[in-house]
């Protein structure tokens, strides 16, 4: 009887491990065809990252294709596997709450085995925050000791040291592995920009209607550069509220370029709006919240003929715009020709750039355009 | 090579920023000066609080200022700007389009530069000569960013809450110019102290400086445009009066830490430190010189997050 049953519970062992490593394999096998990727919308171009045969994504290359990732320091510290929950506890109050550290690609804790004479036993590596946050040691260690009561597993005298982690998610799997051994376990849930291609929603028809704004405002000031700012209307369906056209106007003063124009303009109808506001109501504004959601061009949507010069680009930089799709590369642009600033690493704001590529609007444009190719926008 | 010209425009521009502070504007200013005729033609300061619009840097306001009041053309090749801080990357290109011939600068704009920090956009366009009153520039900012930290995210991590006998970055200047174009502009003398030892620049070599050495009230009343400013502080001054402004100086000349012969700031020294609500009254009622206690106005939440926003961009 024990023996029917030994043998019956080996089996079953034995089924078991036959089901883990086909479920293994499935999983290889739906990874490997991720790359093919039978999941992508049939609007989305992933290889050239073109939507709808019309917008291409203008992306900073060494971001794309980074071998060597741009490291970032982080505090991390050792604690015994028990320790765990009351680590997770003090991390999810203190500190993930504050830190700006984007951790979605990177594994929380890294296992580590550690041989002594004695012989081997198991610790846990933690990250606990990006030392942006806190620049020191003893800052980290305060919090420490003024938020863990608890006796059972003390954190208070944990040992506290840097290490440096890849800032973005690996572009490829091979990369994943690489930079885990490298550098510290990373999670890898597929290219990262391919994962965005797919997610990013456009209404193609209302971008449409955009650039048709666009070469029709051109057309009426003589083919001069024009650049939009819209708010995106809360309904997908409706066209976006524009709130701004600036036009070129260098011949009266060399800065006012379209894009420094429809700048000011949304500046300054917010200021005229919040002064009749005050003049009105003259109370209880800023609690209406209003002021945070207009602050600059925060997340507002930019169209412009041309690709923007130095200058214009660093303004929607510091403007905070969301995102711009613009049509003509230019020789001095600052976007896709030079820079990519609107992509740039280190500065505080980034935008997403496209360029409109719909032939139809590029002719119509290139009939139109009356500036020449090295000219500053 | 004596540098006293240098040090007393972007002197002067060290008091615009000061009077920006009082109207709640980040302390960052410049002047354009003619070459030829040696005088100030525009200032400019931050301007991006009161107009809501984060393009509206010291630069900006004093080539409009010359374009409405003064020249009808660009580019002027005649033209030298003294900025406190490093132009940004919008400013620097801005600058190159209308064509200026030598931009003059305190400290380096370690998130925006675009004269050597970040970008290098006047190479082959125009000449920089950075580190002029750079302590001083920083020491602006400092008091109004201090507000900033007061207001951290978890209020019982203060981070440099001591703003006092707190040392300067180090400026590597090696990162803006090699070293003969550092001795064709600086001279040869200053390559050991400042270029490879990092001590500070004094006007004159082997001499310390004190701002009120630089600026004079017959100066800074020469300034075109100042008037306005003092029409925008309702708190404080009130009008433009010589008393007004001498008065202001007065307070401005406290704020730094004089600069010794060898190039060493004179930290243990007192300074007056003030933030940007409390500004200059503050100092007024506070005479006696060991007050450097920062009160902190009240304000509510998104107050508070709005300045936390708008003080990251307005930068140059």
């Amino acid at each position: 009887m024990f023996r029917v049953c030994r043998s019956f519970l080996q089996d079953i062992q034995t089924s078991l491990k036959l089901i883990r490593r086909n479920n293994k394999q499935i999983r290889l096998e739906k990874a490997k065809s991720m790359s093919n990727d039978p999941t992508s919308p049939s609007h989305v171009d992933l290889e050239d990252g073109v939507l709808y045969g019309l917008l291409k994504q203008v992306k900073h290359k060494s971001l794309l294709q980074e071998s060597q990732p741009e490291l970032t320091t982080v505090w991390c510290c050792n604690i015994e596997p028990k320790q765990t929950k009351s680590l997770l506890v003090f991390i999810r109050s203190f500190l993930i709450p504050f830190d700006n550290l984007p951790l979605s690609h990177v594994k929380r804790f890294n296992k580590k085995e550690l041989t002594t004479p004695e012989g081997t036993s198991t610790v846990l590596q933690a990250i606990l925050c990006s030392k942006e946050y806190l620049d020191t040691k003893e800052e980290l260690q305060n919090l420490f000791h003024e938020h863990t009561y608890d006796n059972n597993s003390d954190l208070s005298e944990i040992s506290i040291y840097e290490t440096q982690i890849p800032v973005r998610p690996p572009p490829t799997k091979e990369l994943a592995v690489e930079w885990s051994q490298k550098y510290w376990p990373l999670s890898w849930k597929g290219n990262p920009n391919h994962q965005y291609l797919k997610s990013v929603k456009f209404n193609i028809q209302r971008e449409k209607s955009m650039i048709g704004q666009l070469l029709k405002t051109s057309k009426e000031n003589g083919g001069l550069p024009v650049t939009i700012i819209a708010r995106e209307s809360e309904s997908t369906s409706d066209d976006h509220e524009i709130l701004a056209i600036g036009t070129d106007n260098r011949k009266q003063h060399p800065l006012q370029h379209s894009t420094m124009q429809a700048i000011a303009k949304v500046a300054d109808s917010e200021l005229k709006r919040r002064n009749n506001l005050a003049e009105n109501e003259n109370s209880n504004y800023i609690q209406q919240g209003k002021e945070e959601n207009n602050y600059l061009c925060h997340n507002l949507l930019v169209y412009s003929t041309h690709e923007p010069c130095v200058m214009c680009a660093m303004a929607l930089v510091h403007s905070r715009i969301g995102r711009i799709i613009y049509m003509k590369n230019m020789q001095n642009g600052s976007l896709e020709s030079n820079y990519q600033l609107g992509d740039m690493d280190g500065l505080n704001w980034k935008f997403d750039i496209w360029r409109w590529i719909g032939e139809e609007d590029l002719k119509i444009l290139a009939e139109l355009d009356a500036v020449p190719s090295e000219q500053e926008i | 090579m004596d540098l006293t010209e240098h040090f007393q425009r972007v002197g002067l521009s060290l008091f615009v920023a000061f009077k920006a502070l009082s109207i709640n504007e980040t302390p960052v200013a410049c002047i354009l000066v003619s070459k030829k005729s040696s005088k100030v033609i525009s200032i400019g300061y931050n301007d991006t609080n009161r107009s809501l619009n984060g393009t509206r840097h010291a630069e900006f306001i004093a080539i409009d200022y010359i374009l409405d009041n003064v020249e009808d053309t660009f580019p002027v090749d005649d033209l030298i700007l003294y900025v406190t801080v490093e132009p940004c990357i919008m400013c620097a290109s801005a600058l190159k389009q209308v064509g200026i011939q030598c931009v003059v600068y305190g400290c380096g704009n370690d998130r925006f530069g675009g004269n050597g920090t970040v970008l290098s956009l006047h190479e082959n366009n125009y000449g920089i000569i950075p580190g002029i009153l750079r302590t001083e520039a920083i020491q602006l900012l400092r008091n109004f960013y201090i507000q900033e930290n007061e207001s951290a995210p978890d209020p019982k991590i203060k981070k440099n809450k001591e703003l006092e006998n707190k040392l300067y970055p180090e400026m590597d200047y090696g990162k803006y110019m090699n070293e003969s174009e550092f001795i064709k502009i600086y001279g040869l003398e200053r390559l050991n102290s400042t270029y490879i030892n990092k001590k500070e620049i004094t006007p004159v070599i082997g001499k310390g400086y004190r701002v009120s050495d630089l600026v004079s009230l017959d100066d800074v009343m020469g300034m075109p445009g100042l008037e306005n400013m003092y029409s925008r502080d309702k708190k404080c001054s009130g009008p433009m009066t010589r008393e007004a402004v001498a008065q202001d100086l007065d307070s401005f000349y406290r704020m730094f830490y004089a600069v010794d012969d060898e190039g060493d700031v004179t930290f243990g020294t007192h300074i007056k430190i003030i933030g940007s609500e409390n500004k200059i009254e503050f100092i007024k009622e506070g005479s006696d010189r060991d007050t450097n206690e920062v009160k902190e106005p009240i304000e509510n939440g998104v107050e508070k997050k709005r300045r936390k926003l708008s003080n990251e961009g307005h930068l140059h």
